[in-house]
């Protein structure tokens, strides 16, 4: 199971399916790319699964792939995992443990609800931050330091 | 047959119709919210009986539904996606969050049998994520609106609750009452005093009469708080032990279905913490808010019979007083809150670090332990600091803005007196109540909070109490003796309606029969039985016992007819012999030990010092597996019932009990009919019959023999289980 990436493609079948081949001519289609940490590492350790989810192998850095097929890679994994990144927190409230969110993401405005603890509030280091709400989406504020002073403002005085 | 309809704005419908060449019909139309960049938005699937429409901004696709031969639905991480597919060829492809997720789980099963069946067969009912008046997001799904609860439908059922303690409720009312006209009359009778006695020099006689009234005033108000506290706790606790009562009826009455989808969580904070608010609340807060109420209508009557003019200068910083409580209180309380959550991480670090010592010192970690404890010490010492510093300034600005009221009331108030328009002692009396009107005032700020939550917790209870229980006997069914003739016929099922756990199950037993249920584990085997003892009903197709379907049943009769050995054995904290007679309450002791014996359990109960009074310790912890089995099995034997299942009842026993037990049943179950599910193959060697599941469906029925002679799925599962035996 090698980890080196170098020579490996990526393309689309013409079904929509996504096809590995490996240097050595093997080929599998309909696979599927998983990230071994998607908090701590989300360009490092992809690991491609065939369609039964048997992994062929783990990549250890995405910019070993070829600079041509990282787009496609990029898509595919920004369709795998749905989570968005806060830009911009236009209000907060605190009800009793509940925290009625209104953000600015990278897809769009959105509005959500959490059940404050920390399962669903979840420090990942000291300044950043994974908020997953009440349906189980997730959404994530990678540096507080860089959201505006408005938006780190209120996340300090909401968060503990 | 219902559809699975959302309301779509007119412009959606519009496209839907614009090219529809005939009237067709709608099956499905939902909202996904990711649009095809995957930004937040919005991408309408509609399906009706001809064609399937993927509605975006800008571009509308079309799919005949012919063309589509599966719909399949992907989770994936924070979302999913629906692919329809023409064999290997994607026709197209929808995101969404998990927000839509369940919906989306329903249509694609919903096209799924579209496609097989011409129906969708869906819920009609999509969760509800908002309310439904005020769009605001809900703090848990299908739950209630705290800012559009109906208050007055929620107090109308307290006062229900309520009702049985009239009398107490009005005497506690009349102890307040009385307790506010005496702490109204004590400044007054300091007027009458200073008025009539101190100034003028009067008579002694009507000084000494003026004390007395103070004296019974004090006496009045200390008795009157005493018989309030106990009246009030007294009552709090009962109506809350009653509403606890009615709920915990409800909720073991309840469908089974109803009970999976409350998670035991969510039912533990019904039972602790709404309970407790409300408690708090109706034992505390509302007499409080009651006498306050009172207190302030009283303090104001007094105030403005002694001077007009005065009451409105007291009044002046009334407004400020409650801006302030209503800005401050918030911040206050998240201080406070920020303060204990820091306390509450600090004392599970220190639980943890405790708990797991061996470890920490196994690998030299005490260190990192130490480092980890100081860190959340320090964030206990900046949120206490930071919690009473808000404090500090809460109180103080609130004792500033009623010490204004005392300047205003000395300073306008003295001028009076020296122009002769007031008393000294109406002065005096003013000021006293002055301080009595800002206490409640401020109070109020903060029982509002209190009363939301109770409010909130209340509401979330009496829907609970509302949801429609189990009825055990519906009048008008008649009494009915099982035979134990047992027949599915084309039962169809799942937990979730978009997985079916059985499909189209069809067989019959007869009665006296023992009949072997085999078939790798989530193939639907407990579900199958489960099914049979009405824990759940069967969502399409019917069960007959003796040619009458379950559902025409009373409930009473097919659970006591009926019995079930679990897979988990469930054992209750008590003796043995308790736990035995738990479904006949009226068995002797020798029906029990005859009980016992059969399940090949007498022997090792008479072990024990305290035979059949031995405890058997929390969820029967202080027995072994194989013991707590046995102990199950007599249970349902002890119920003598006309069914007689057996969940994996003897998994945990050696071959030879087991075996014994299955000889000791056969011995009476002439004509009781019996399942056993088993993993073991020896377990069903000497059944009648046996049935073999996978994926939700009879694939192969049969003796033990004639199964392993046709070499089909029994026969693979015989060969790997010798295999895995000759590795012992």
């Amino acid at each position: 199971m090698a980890t080196n990436a170098k020579g490996i493609r990526l393309s689309r079948t013409s079904g929509g399916g996504l096809l590995l081949t490996l240097p050595d001519g093997r080929s599998f289609a309909g696979i599927q790319v998983v990230r071994a940490a998607p908090l701590s590492h989300p360009t490092h350790y992809i690991c491609f699964l065939d369609s039964e989810g048997k992994e062929i192998f783990m990549m250890r850095d995405l910019s070993d792939l070829a600079p041509e097929d990282r787009p496609l890679m990029e898509e595919e994994l920004r369709a795998r995992y749905i989570s968005s990144v806060i830009h911009r927190v236009i209000s907060l409230r605190r009800e009793g443990g509940t925290l009625y969110w209104e953000t600015e993401t990278d897809r769009g405005f959105r509005e959500f609800v959490v059940q404050s603890s920390d399962e669903n509030v979840r420090w990942l280091g000291e300044r950043s931050l994974l908020l997953i709400d009440v349906d189980g989406n997730r959404l994530t504020v990678p540096d507080i330091s860089e959201l505006d002073r408005a938006s780190a403002r209120i996340v300090a005085d909401n968060l503990i | 047959m219902s559809d699975f309809l959302e309301p779509a704005p007119a412009t959606i419908l519009e496209r839907v119709n614009r090219d529809a060449a005939k009237k067709e019909r709608v099956f499905i139309r939902v909202a996904a919210d990711l649009d095809a960049d995957g930004r937040f938005g919005c991408r309408w699937l509609v399906v009706t009986d001809r064609r399937v429409l993927l509605i975006d901004r800008a571009a509308d696709r079309e799919l005949s539904l012919h063309e589509i031969q599966s719909a399949q639905l992907d989770a994936l991480v924070g979302g999913g996606r629906l692919v329809l597919r023409n064999g290997n060829r994607e026709l197209g492809v929808l995101h969404f969050t998990n927000s839509a997720l369940p919906k989306f789980a329903e249509a694609a099963a919903g096209i799924e049998r579209l496609i097989r069946t011409g129906e969708a067969g869906l819920p009609a009912m999509v969760d509800r994520v908002r309310c439904e008046s005020c769009r605001r997001l809900l703090p848990e799904k299908n739950g209630v609106c705290p800012k559009c609860l109906d208050r007055w439908s929620t107090v109308r059922a307290l006062f229900r609750h309520l009702a049985p303690y009239r009398l107490p409720l009005l005497s506690l009312v009349a102890v307040l009452a009385v307790s506010i006209a005496a702490e109204l009359a004590a400044p007054l009778a300091v007027r009458q005093i200073l008025d009539r006695i101190v100034v003028p020099g009067m008579a002694l006689g009507l000084l000494a009469w003026l004390v007395g009234i103070l004296l019974a005033a004090r006496l009045a108000m200390w008795l009157c708080e005493t018989a309030r506290g106990r009246l009030s706790v007294w009552l709090g606790h009962r109506v809350t032990a009653d509403i606890r009562q009615t709920l915990f009826e409800r909720v073991v009455r309840f469908p089974m279905r109803s009970i999976d989808g409350l998670s035991t969580a969510t039912l533990l904070s019904r039972f602790v913490n709404d309970i407790a608010r409300l408690e708090e609340f109706l034992g505390s807060g509302a007499p409080l808010l009651v006498m306050s109420a009172l207190l302030l209508a009283g303090i104001l009557a007094v105030l403005l019979y002694l001077s007009p003019s005065l009451t409105a200068a007291i009044l002046l910083p009334v407004p400020l007083i409650i801006l302030w409580t209503w800005f401050l209180w918030k911040r206050l309380r998240k201080a406070q809150d920020k303060q204990s959550a820091s306390l509450a991480s600090l004392s599970v670090q220190v639980s943890e670090s405790l708990s797991g010592i061996r470890v920490v010192k196994a690998f030299c970690q005490e260190d990192k332990e130490y480092q980890r404890f100081q860190e959340r010490n320090d964030r206990v010492r900046q949120r206490s600091a930071e919690a009473e510093r808000e404090s500090f300034i809460f109180f103080t600005v609130i004792y500033l803005l009623m010490n204004t009221g005392v300047f205003l009331i000395w300073f306008i108030g003295g001028r009076q007196v020296l122009q002769s328009t007031l008393t000294i002692g109406s002065l005096l009396a003013a000021a006293s109540y002055l301080w009595m009107l800002y206490w409640p005032l401020q109070w109020f700020g903060q029982v509002s909070n209190s009363l939301n939550q109770a409010m909130t917790g209340a509401v979330q209870f009496f829907e609970l109490t509302d949801s429609p229980v189990e009825e055990h006997c519906v009048p008008g069914l008649p009494v009915r003796r099982i035979q134990g003739l047992v027949r599915f016929r084309n039962v169809t099922f799942g937990y979730n309606a978009n997985r079916p756990v059985l499909n189209e199950i069809n067989f019959q037993v007869e009665p006296g029969e023992a009949i072997g249920i085999i078939g790798r584990s989530g193939t639907g085997k407990t579900t199958l039985m489960n099914l049979l003892c009405r824990f759940y009903e069967a969502d399409r197709g019917a069960i007959l016992v003796d040619g009458v379907d379950i559902r025409d049943y009373r409930l009473d009769e097919v659970r006591t007819q009926v019995a079930i050995v679990p897979q988990e054995t469930f054992l209750f904290n008590g003796t043995i012999e308790e736990n035995i007679r738990y479904g006949r309450p009226d068995a002797t002791l020798e029906q029990i030990v005859a009980a016992a014996r059969m399940a090949n359990a007498h022997k090792f109960i008479l072990e024990r010092a305290d035979g059949y009074d031995s405890l058997v310790g929390a969820g029967g912890d202080r027995l072994s597996g194989g013991e707590r089995q046995r102990i199950a099995i007599a249970r349902a034997i002890l119920a003598n019932p006309q069914i007689l299942i057996l969940d994996e009842a003897t998994s945990s026993l050696d071959v030879e009990s087991e075996l014994a037990i299955q000889r000791a049943l056969a011995r009476v179950a002439r004509n009781r009919t019996t399942f056993i599910i088993a993993h073991r193959l020896s377990t069903v060697r000497n059944v009648d019959r046996l049935l073999v599941l996978e994926r939700g469906r009879i694939v192969e029925t049969g003796t033990y023999d004639e199964l392993l002679a046709r070499k089909g799925l029994l026969w693979e599962f015989a060969t790997a289980y010798a295999e895995t035996r000759d590795l012992q």
